[in-house]
């Protein structure tokens, strides 16, 4: 049982997964998502009425921010991070010049993560075989028991999607779920719409 | 040190080792600042309901920011625990190499598990340390925030109602804020003794008596 777990934990996926931050934000706000509405629904000192609005409430909340995090993270941060480090802060740093973009490197480390077996047979795959010709990455990869994994490139795109993600789920995500759940919720019909009072127009001509 | 050198000494650590950790502290750190201030800022809602809004999502994340911390670090620890050799080889084997037992073949498969072991140490140490933030995110912040905060607020809407504008609220009953005291009273036999009273019998309603 305990080897099992162990062996378990031992998994490159799981550790790739726990070391990138979209990937791990992701599936806190996943978890999120069903966590707090849960335990809104189980406490017993509230209505059952409340209860279900604030649950849902929680629930739309967390998956706007997941929404946006999406959205927004990836195509934007993650990236951009990798261009602006290339074109500014480490523009004389070599390994930049390695990759084109942020997509080939993460593609290039996901494979330098793994055991050099699983890497050589991902690498004679149909789709990869014209993979990493250049500046010997596919030598690299496919005679080197630990290749170079370029920890700068790394953290930069990890740093841009930690920017990414304190902007886009503390500031963002608040207020687009501000303007956006009412309306939901609304529909859900868990809310009334707010009804005004008119207050009949003076008639002047009177 | 210039910018680029502080970039390049932050980007590598991250790139070397990325807590699962980092991201969630940050986010909580800035949700507990942002949030409450953009509670605050809605022209549209009763100031009390703003300020306990406000109060209640500020609380929210400082629950959170030692919770995640504590909760990574802790599950993180777990992997020393499990990354033994004990773990990564064949349970015969391992048993005769406990028994002192030692073959060639015994040998080899303690050595390679030793090994293994410390190899995969680091990837233990960070998947436990995801689980451990997940663990906290789904279960542990919730149950804090519901155990605590409400007790917290109640305390802190007392204080605020007490000190709100000095006039006395006739309508609601507030036991902590009377005293009671019991009559400060002692039995006195003496006083029958004093011959201050008549003894004899009084009759009829006259005023004076007798």
């Amino acid at each position: 049982m305990i080897s099992a777990i162990a062996n378990g934990l031992s998994n490159s996926t799981l550790a790739n997964i726990a070391q990138n931050t979209t990937a791990s934000v992701s599936i806190e706000t996943t978890l999120k998502s069903i966590g707090r509405p849960g335990f809104i629904l189980i406490d017993n000192d509230i209505s059952p009425a409340t209860k279900k609005y604030a649950a849902a409430k929680e629930f739309l909340y967390q998956a706007t921010c997941l929404a946006v995090y999406l959205a927004l993270i990836t195509p934007v941060f993650k990236k951009g991070a990798f261009t602006l480090a290339k074109k500014t802060f480490f523009k004389n740093k070599p390994e930049f010049a390695k990759f084109k973009n942020a997509t080939e490197y993460l593609d290039y480390h996901n494979l330098a993560s793994k055991n050099i077996t699983n890497r050589r047979a991902t690498l004679i795959k149909d789709h990869s075989r014209n993979k990493f010709m250049h500046d010997g990455l596919r030598d690299e990869l496919t005679t080197k028991k630990d290749p170079e994994k370029y920890p700068l490139i790394k953290g930069t795109i990890e740093l841009g999607s930690l920017i990414g993600s304190v902007l886009g789920l503390a500031i963002l995500a608040p207020q687009i779920s501000h303007v956006t759940i009412h309306p939901m919720l609304r529909a859900l019909g868990l809310e009334k719409k707010e009804e005004h009072s008119e207050v009949p127009k003076l008639d002047k001509k009177a | 040190m210039s910018v680029s050198n502080l970039m390049e000494k932050i980007c590598t650590k991250l790139g070397t080792n990325n807590k699962p950790t980092y991201v969630v502290m940050a986010i909580a750190t800035v949700k507990g600042i942002c949030r409450p201030i953009f509670t605050m800022m809605d022209k549209k809602e009763n100031p009390e309901t703003k300020k306990y809004t406000a109060i209640r999502e500020g609380l929210t994340e400082i629950i959170a920011i030692p919770v995640y911390w504590a909760s990574g670090e802790l599950a993180g620890k777990l992997a020393h625990v499990l990354a033994k050799p004990k773990n990564f080889m064949d349970k015969e084997l391992y048993k005769q190499h406990k028994k002192g037992q030692i073959t060639p073949e015994v040998s080899k498969a303690f050595d390679s598990a030793k090994e293994l072991a410390e190899n995969n140490l680091p990837k233990m140490n960070k998947n436990l340390m995801f689980i451990g933030v997940c663990t906290a995110a789904l279960f542990v912040i919730p149950a804090l925030c519901s155990a605590t905060i409400r007790p917290l607020m109640n305390v802190i809407q007392k204080k605020n109602h007490k000190s709100d504008d000095g006039h006395l609220d006739v309508n609601t009953f507030d036991e902590s804020a009377v005293k009671f005291y019991a009559p400060n009273f002692q039995h006195n036999d003496n006083l029958k003794y004093l011959n201050s009273f008549h003894r004899t019998p009084v009759g009829g309603m006259k005023v004076g008596g007798v």
